[in-house]
C-alpha cells in the first residue's frame, strides 16, 4: 500500500473535568472526558473517508485535533510523512494551505460584515498567494463560478444568501488556497434534502477536478454511504469498525454498526417497520465501560467483552472491534444480530 | 370519523417587505386514531399550519381565511377560555427542542404535576384562584410532592409510561440533568397529561441521534396503540414518515401539493415536486447519483397567480402559469395539485420517474 496522506497513531484527546479546590485538597483523582481514546487511522491520497457516529462519539473532536485546532493529549499525527502534532505554530500556519475545513453551519462560519469577495479573498491574502490584487480577484471570480454562484453576487453580504448558497461560499473559501486535504465536518446536516443533494454532487465533482482527499464527518449514514470510499464507525471515542463502504454497509460485523443501520428510517416502504431498537443511551465518556465500550448496550455482550481485546481483521481493509465476531466462523456472510442472538 | 378538519386555511404574516403567505389554502383531515404526516422543506409552512391549529399564531401573523373544525367545534369561534381548555385537554403539542419546551429552573416532576393540575386531572388538587392570579408567582413552589401527592404520583406514572427509568428519582431532577432523548420523553409525558385526542408533534426527533430517534418513534407508535390518540407529525425527514404515518401531506411554499396514503406516496408519487424530493435522498441500501431539484424554495412574498413549483419543474408549460392549480383526484384518497393530472389537458400525466435531470441548470440562484 502506498504511503497514506494522513496517519493517526494512538491519537488521544482528553478534556480534564475541572476539579474544584476541595477535590484537590483531598487529592481526589482528576477526571477526564475521553473524547478520542486511542484512535489509529490512515487516510489514503484521493479517497473520501467517511467518519460516522452519534453525537458525543468524538468524531468532531477527532477532526479538530487532526487540524491542530485542538492539541492532542496523546498519540501522533502525521501528514504526508511529517509529524505535525509537535510542529510549531509557523509550520502549522503553512500547513493550512494544504489542509482546509468546511463547517457544519455555513451562516456562523462566514463573517456577516464582510462581502463575499472579501471572505473568499481573505485566505489568499493570509497565505500570500497571488502577486497582485487583480490576480487574487480573478481567482476569487473563478472560484465563485466553480461552486455555482455568479460573479455579480460577489459584492453581497452572507445574509443575502440561502443556506445552500452560504455553504457554497464556505466551500469556495476552503478551495481558495488550493488544498490537498479537506476536513468536512457535517457539511450538509443543516441543509434541506434537495439542497443537500446539490452540495453532495458539488463536493464529488470538486474532488475529481482538484484531486482532493476528504475526511467527511457526518451522523447521517445515507449521506456517508453516498460520498465515501471507506467508512469508519466511532463510538465513545473509539473505532468500532472500519472498512470499504460496501464492507460497512453490506457486510458489517459489529453489533453497533448493525444497530445504527437498523435505526435509520428508510424511505423504502416494503422493508420498513420500526424494528429491534437499541436500548438505553450512550454511557458517560468520563467513566466509560471497560473492554468493549459498547457492551452495556450490546445484545451479544457477555463477560469476555469486559476484557481489553484487539481489533479483528476480516479482510485487508475491514477491521472489527468485537470479540464476538471472528473471520473464521462467519467469513464473508452477513450475519444480523437479530438472527443469531435471538432465536425466534 | 374525522377528528380534525381543516378547510381552506390561510395564515399570513405582515412584514416590511410585504405579506408572507405562510399557509395558503390548506385542506387537511385527521381521523380518529390516525397518524398523519406533513412533510416539506424549511419554509414550506408546516409548522405554521400546526401553530394555526393550536391557536398559537401571534401578531404580525394572522389566520386570514378558512375553517378549523375539531371534534365538530369550529375553532375560529371559540372563546379564549375554551381555547385554554382545548389546549392540553384535547390537543397538545411537542416541539423539536425539548430543552426549550421545559422550564430549566423547575424539576421535571413539578412541571408535569402543574400540567395535570392546570387541566383538573386530579380532583381536589386543581390550581386555585390565588395561584392563577399575579400573586401566584409568590406561592412557594417547593415540595410539590407533599402538597399535591396525587398529582406527583400521576406524574411519576406518566414518566414510567413513556419509558423513563427510575421515574421516582428522575421526577426530582432538573431538565439539564436529562439527556436529549429523555427530555423528549418527559415532554411527551407532559403532553399526554391531559389525555388529549390529538397530539401534534413538530419535528420531535430532529434533534436526536438515530438510535434515540428510533426509540422515540417506537414510543409514539406504542402510545397510539394504547390510547388511540391521533397524531399529526410534522417532519422534513421522509424516512420518519414511512416509519410512523398512515397518510402524508407534502407541503411546498405554503400549499399542500400532494396528499396520499403513505405507501402510495413512496411507490407512486404524482406531483413532480414529490418525485424530485424522493430522488434527492441518498439511500443506505445503494449508491446512486443524486438528482437534486434545481433552484430553491421561492420567497413567499407576492407569489404569482400560477403553480408555485413551475419555475423549478421539468414539466412546466403554459398552463402552469395560468392560475394556481386546484387539487386533482389522482386515486382513492390521493390528491395532487398539478395541472398534468387535469384530464382536459393534452400534456397528460407523466409516468412517475419520468422526471429526469434538472434541465434548468444546477445553480441555486
Amino acid at each position: 500500500m502506498t504511503e497514506p496522506l494522513v496517519e493517526l497513531r494512538g491519537l488521544e484527546k482528553y478534556y480534564s473535568v475541572d476539579s474544584g479546590l476541595l477535590d484537590r485538597l483531598l487529592s481526589r483523582e482528576n477526571k477526564y472526558v475521553k473524547a478520542v481514546d486511542g484512535v489509529d487511522l490512515e487516510i489514503q491520497r484521493g479517497e473520501t473517508l467517511g467518519l460516522v457516529g452519534e453525537s458525543g462519539c468524538g468524531k468532531s473532536t477527532l477532526g479538530h485535533t487532526l487540524l491542530q485546532l485542538e492539541e492532542a493529549t496523546g498519540g501522533e499525527i502525521y501528514y504526508d510523512g511529517e509529524r505535525i502534532d509537535t510542529a510549531d505554530s509557523d509550520r502549522i500556519r503553512e500547513l493550512r494551505k494544504d489542509i482546509q475545513l468546511i463547517f457544519q453551519d455555513p451562516a456562523s462560519s462566514l463573517n456577516p460584515r464582510r462581502r463575499v469577495r472579501d471572505i473568499v479573498r481573505r485566505p489568499l491574502e493570509v497565505h500570500d498567494i497571488g502577486d497582485s490584487k487583480e490576480e487574487r480577484d480573478r481567482r476569487v471570480e473563478e472560484l465563485i463560478e466553480r461552486v455555482g454562484l455568479s460573479v455579480d453576487q460577489l459584492d453581497r453580504y452572507p445574509h443575502e444568501f440561502s443556506g445552500g448558497q452560504q455553504q457554497r461560499i464556505g466551500i469556495a473559501r476552503a478551495l481558495a488556497v488550493d488544498p490537498e486535504f479537506i476536513v468536512a465536518d457535517e457539511p450538509v446536516s443543516a441543509l434541506d434534502v434537495s439542497v443537500q443533494a446539490q452540495i453532495l454532487n458539488l463536493l464529488e465533482e470538486l474532488q475529481d477536478e482538484f484531486d482532493l482527499t476528504f475526511l467527511f464527518i457526518a451522523h447521517d449514514l445515507s449521506v456517508v454511504r453516498h460520498i465515501s470510499d471507506r467508512v469508519v464507525v466511532m463510538y465513545l471515542g473509539e473505532i468500532m469498525e472500519r472498512g470499504t463502504t460496501t464492507e460497512i454497509f453490506d457486510q458489517f460485523q459489529h453489533p453497533y454498526t448493525d444497530a445504527l443501520m437498523e435505526a435509520v428510517p428508510d424511505t423504502d416502504v416494503h422493508t420498513s417497520s420500526v424494528q429491534s431498537v437499541l436500548e438505553g443511551e450512550v454511557p458517560s465518556p468520563i467513566d466509560p465501560p471497560s473492554g468493549c465500550k459498547f457492551r452495556t448496550r450490546c445484545p451479544l455482550a457477555s463477560e469476555e467483552c469486559a476484557e481489553p481485546f484487539a481489533d479483528r481483521s476480516f479482510s485487508e481493509s475491514h477491521e472489527v472491534h468485537c470479540v464476538k465476531r471472528s473471520p473464521e466462523s462467519d467469513a464473508g456472510t452477513k450475519t444480523r444480530v437479530d438472527e443469531d442472538a435471538t432465536a425466534d | 370519523m374525522s377528528l380534525l378538519e381543516i378547510e381552506n386555511l390561510s395564515t399570513e404574516f405582515e412584514t416590511d417587505e410585504g405579506v408572507v403567505k405562510a399557509v395558503d389554502d390548506v385542506d387537511l383531515t385527521v381521523r380518529e386514531g390516525e397518524t398523519v404526516g406533513i412533510v416539506g422543506e424549511s419554509g414550506s409552512g408546516k409548522s405554521v399550519t400546526a401553530l394555526s391549529i393550536m391557536g398559537l399564531i401571534d401578531s404580525p401573523g394572522r389566520i386570514t381565511d378558512g375553517r378549523i373544525e375539531f371534534n365538530g367545534e369550529d375553532l375560529s369561534e371559540v372563546s379564549d377560555e375554551r381555547r385554554r381548555e382545548l389546549r392540553g385537554d384535547e390537543m397538545s403539542m411537542i416541539f423539536q427542542d425539548p430543552m426549550e419546551g421545559l422550564n430549566p429552573v423547575l424539576r421535571i416532576g413539578d412541571q408535569i404535576s402543574e400540567t395535570l393540575r392546570a387541566h383538573d386531572q386530579i380532583p381536589g388538587e386543581e390550581i386555585d384562584w390565588l395561584e392563577q392570579s399575579l400573586l401566584g408567582n409568590f406561592v412557594p413552589r417547593r415540595s410539590v410532592e407533599e402538597r399535591f401527592p396525587r398529582s406527583w404520583e400521576r406524574s411519576v406514572e406518566l414518566m414510567a409510561e413513556v419509558g423513563i427509568p427510575e421515574p421516582e428519582q428522575r421526577a426530582k431532577e432538573y431538565p439539564h440533568q436529562f439527556s436529549g432523548g429523555m427530555l423528549q420523553r418527559a415532554m411527551i409525558a407532559q403532553a399526554l397529561a391531559g389525555e388529549p385526542d390529538l397530539l401534534i408533534a413538530d419535528e420531535p426527533t430532529t434533534a436526536l441521534d438515530v438510535t434515540i430517534q428510533a426509540q422515540i418513534l417506537n414510543l409514539l407508535n406504542d402510545l397510539q396503540e394504547d390510547h388511540g390518540t391521533s397524531i399529526l407529525l410534522i417532519t422534513h425527514d421522509l424516512g420518519v414518515v414511512v416509519e410512523v404515518c398512515d397518510r402524508v401531506a407534502v407541503m411546498y411554499a405554503g400549499e399542500i401539493v400532494e396528499t396520499a396514503p403513505v405507501e402510495e406516496l413512496f411507490t407512486d408519487p404524482k406531483h413532480p415536486y414529490t418525485q424530485g424530493l424522493l430522488k434527492s435522498i441518498p439511500s443506505t441500501k445503494e449508491r446512486t447519483r443524486l438528482q437534486p431539484l434545481a433552484g430553491q424554495v421561492p420567497d413567499l412574498i407576492d407569489m404569482p397567480d400560477a403553480c408555485y413549483f413551475a419555475p423549478r419543474c421539468d414539466h412546466a408549460h403554459e398552463e402552469c402559469y395560468d392560475g394556481v392549480p386546484r387539487m386533482y383526484e389522482t386515486g382513492p384518497n390521493h390528491g395532487t395539485r398539478c395541472v398534468l393530472y387535469d384530464e382536459a389537458d393534452p400534456n397528460a400525466a407523466p409516468e412517475p420517474g419520468e422526471v429526469g435531470e434538472p434541465s434548468r441548470g444546477e445553480s441555486d440562484d
